[in-house]
């Protein structure tokens, strides 16, 4: 990040030949981003880091408390069950970029029951020694509280028969957006919570990431903007070109490419790199 | 409206989602650096600040997120809260040892956050309804922290009873549903911005309230007109053409409001409503518990109470003039509900105004009984985990 700390702010648009987004444009995609999508807010992040190419207010976006339900592992074996073939490790990505791999989301609001167990079968599976260390708090509950008395909470009666609640704890997942002034483009930031609300460990993360991409773009560093934290970063290098490409397909397709669109369909793109994090991407890039 | 035949008998013992807690690792550090920094042996409690916010994630969850800038004082904590977000102010009591953080006691908490409560239902304008208290631990060795989240609502003697919520679209006309959007962010963004950003037309009625508690509690009231009637009856001309015959104000018009309703057949009750972190689901989210205590509390509440829960996450604040047709014209489909509440029941069901005021709100644990969690944060915020990490 040194590089990136030295790189000169970019001030001329380089959208429609490389691919690449100044600051201001940035913000402007961030802006049209918050507008049509809600779940997405900007954040000025910690103010000991704050870049002063980016407005106080705009240092990144972020969207929080995304629902995760299963792994994108898992997800692959249905897709390559479904295909019958594996899952396609290096060929997609080479020959069209990363758009190739066209694993499909996770339906949403699926049901628990046995797609629930698998997804405790793979969390449990990939528990660290960290998890085994914490003991078990039964000790710490207690049975002369008030609450015990209170009729008037919703779900409680299915919760202490010991079966599921209505409400299906997933982990979820605060995905951040920063620039990146070296590569000139945006930059996907990951922190995983479990079901229990303990942060994912590095290797936890990456079950999250389609296996296309899991070892090959992802690294773990701290947050541009923030000073706690560990954070999965999805690395530029390739965001640039893969956005041109795309960019020109639509053209070719007719449609207009704007720069101040730029982010909606980049997460259209890194959808497909974290093919289970359950954000919002559905918007519709064209018709506005 | 939903003059649903036997009313009476449909109405049941009302359930709320509870609030799950969501700490952020930056609470965890910051809590980490106090301790070591400022708090030193002190456990006396200090104050905090979690948000919720009203969202369309598809979740049925209620939750409540602290992070890094949980901590301060209350004043300071208002201020600063993000955009689209609801502040709840309470306290945090960090113990020395995991002992002490066992034997706490809980009731007690809870019912010293249950007097401080119930001060509140004398306020008109109450800016307190939304509270937490969080029970801590830190051990800093091992980067573990204990913790137990509390969110206080007051326990009234005889449950609430309601009617099965409905969608609010059922019973207002869909213009009306919009012209209460805007309304209401119209109303959110005056009380909020205090002056910065655009604060489009004002058709909502001030108070005093709005520009401290943003706007999770508010207070609707529709003309007549704006009501759909029972589908045979209305014609489609009635339905729409309601343009801005809604009005949403900030509590402290409650009582004034129902009081004209009294005295003027010509106007409607008004209605109760509050930003439901709840997106999904039948039961309304916790925050509602303590407002219709509140309600039930102040003179010319009548006996039945419509309610909306408020669903519709906010529109971005669009900047500047692009309000277009495309935003202001209400896409989307509603998600909100709307329920009767019976608040007068019988003078002896409310809470006590003697003896000490109940309070529930412990968090139940991962196994739904009601117990204090532990979180590590070794992979986080251990300087030598970290070094491993980023190889």
């Amino acid at each position: 990040s040194t590089a990136e700390y030295l790189a000169p702010v970019m001030t001329e648009s380089r959208f429609q030949q490389e691919g690449m987004l100044t600051a201001d444009e940035f913000v402007a995609a961030g802006d049209l981003l918050v507008q049509k999508c809600p779940t997405w807010a900007w954040s000025g992040g910690d103010a000991s880091r704050a870049r002063p190419h980016l407005p106080a207010d705009k240092q990144f976006l972020v969207t929080r408390g995304v629902p995760c339900a299963q792994r994108a592992k898992a997800l692959a074996g249905d897709f390559a069950a479904a295909h019958g073939a594996e899952p396609d490790d290096d060929g997609a990505m080479d020959e069209d970029g990363w758009t190739g791999c066209a694993a499909p989301r996770a339906p949403r609001g699926r049901a628990a029951g046995g797609e629930g167990e698998a997804t405790l079968a793979t969390a449990a599976a990939a528990t660290t020694e960290e998890d085994e260390r914490i003991p078990s708090m039964e000790e710490y509950e207690e049975a002369d509280l008030h609450d015990e008395h209170d009729g008037a909470v919703a779900g409680v009666r299915t919760l202490s028969l010991g079966g599921a609640s209505n409400v299906v704890r997933t982990r979820t997942y605060d995905v951040s957006i920063t620039y990146d002034k070296y590569y000139r483009c945006p930059r996907v930031w990951l922190l995983g919570y479990s079901e229990a609300r303990q942060p994912l460990a590095p290797a936890q993360v990456l079950e999250d990431i389609s296996t296309e991409h899991a070892n090959k773009t992802c690294t773990i560093e701290p947050h541009p903007h923030l000073v706690s934290g560990v954070f999965a970063s999805i690395h530029p290098c390739r965001h640039a070109e893969v956005m041109k490409r795309l960019c020109e397909q639509l053209q070719s397709g007719g449609a207009v490419c704007r720069a101040d669109q730029y982010l909606i369909l980049f997460l259209k793109f890194i959808s497909t790199v974290i093919p289970t994090i359950e954000y919002d991407y559905t918007m519709s890039f064209e018709g506005f | 409206m939903s003059s649903r035949p036997g009313q009476d008998a449909a109405m049941q013992p009302l359930q709320f989602v509870p609030f799950s807690s969501a700490p952020e690792v930056g609470f965890w550090r910051e809590l980490g650096r106090r301790k070591l920094d400022e708090l030193g042996l002190d456990d006396a409690p200090i104050p905090v600040c979690a948000r919720f916010e009203v969202t369309e994630h598809g979740r049925s969850a209620c939750l409540a997120s602290v992070d890094g800038s949980a901590f301060g004082a209350a004043d300071d904590l208002r201020r600063g809260a993000p955009a689209g977000t609801h502040a709840m102010i309470g306290v945090l009591v960090n113990t020395n040892t995991l002992d002490e953080f066992k034997r706490a006691d809980k009731n007690a908490l809870m019912e010293r956050a249950a007097v401080e409560l119930r001060a509140e239902l004398t306020r008109v304008s109450p800016t307190r309804l939304t509270r937490i208290i969080v029970l801590t631990h830190a051990d800093l060795k091992s980067h573990e922290y204990y913790y137990w989240f509390g969110f206080p609502a007051l326990a009234p003697a005889v449950p609430i009873v309601a009617s099965e919520p409905a969608p609010l679209d059922d019973a207002l006309a869909p213009l009306a549903v919009d012209a209460l959007r805007a309304a209401y962010e119209s109303a959110g963004a005056r009380g909020a911005g205090a002056g910065a950003g655009p604060a489009p037309g004002a058709s909502a009625a001030d108070g005093e309230g709005a520009a401290t508690d943003g706007l999770s509690f508010f207070v609707v009231r529709v003309r007549a007109r704006a009501r759909a009637r029972p589908p045979t009856v209305a014609t489609r001309d009635e339905r729409d053409g309601v343009g801005s015959e809604v009005e949403v104000a900030t509590l402290g018009r409650w009582s004034a409001w129902c009081r004209e309703a009294e005295a003027d057949e010509d106007l409607a009750a008004p209605m109760l409503a509050f930003a439901d972190p709840v997106a999904h689901g039948p039961h309304p989210g916790w925050p509602l518990r303590n407002l219709l205590i509140w309600a039930r509390a102040q003179p010319h509440t009548p006996q039945d109470v419509d309610v909306i829960c408020w669903r519709e996450a906010p529109r971005a604040v669009a900047g500047g003039a692009s309000r277009t047709a495309g935003g202001g014209g209400g896409g989307g489909k509603c998600r909100s509900l709307l329920l009767r509440a019976r608040l007068r029941a019988d003078e002896a069901s409310g809470v006590s105004t003697t003896s000490q005021p109940v309070a529930v709100g412990w968090e139940r644990n991962a196994r739904g009984r009601l117990g204090a969690r532990l979180v590590s944060m070794r992979s986080q915020l251990d300087p030598k985990a970290l070094a491993e990490a980023s190889v």
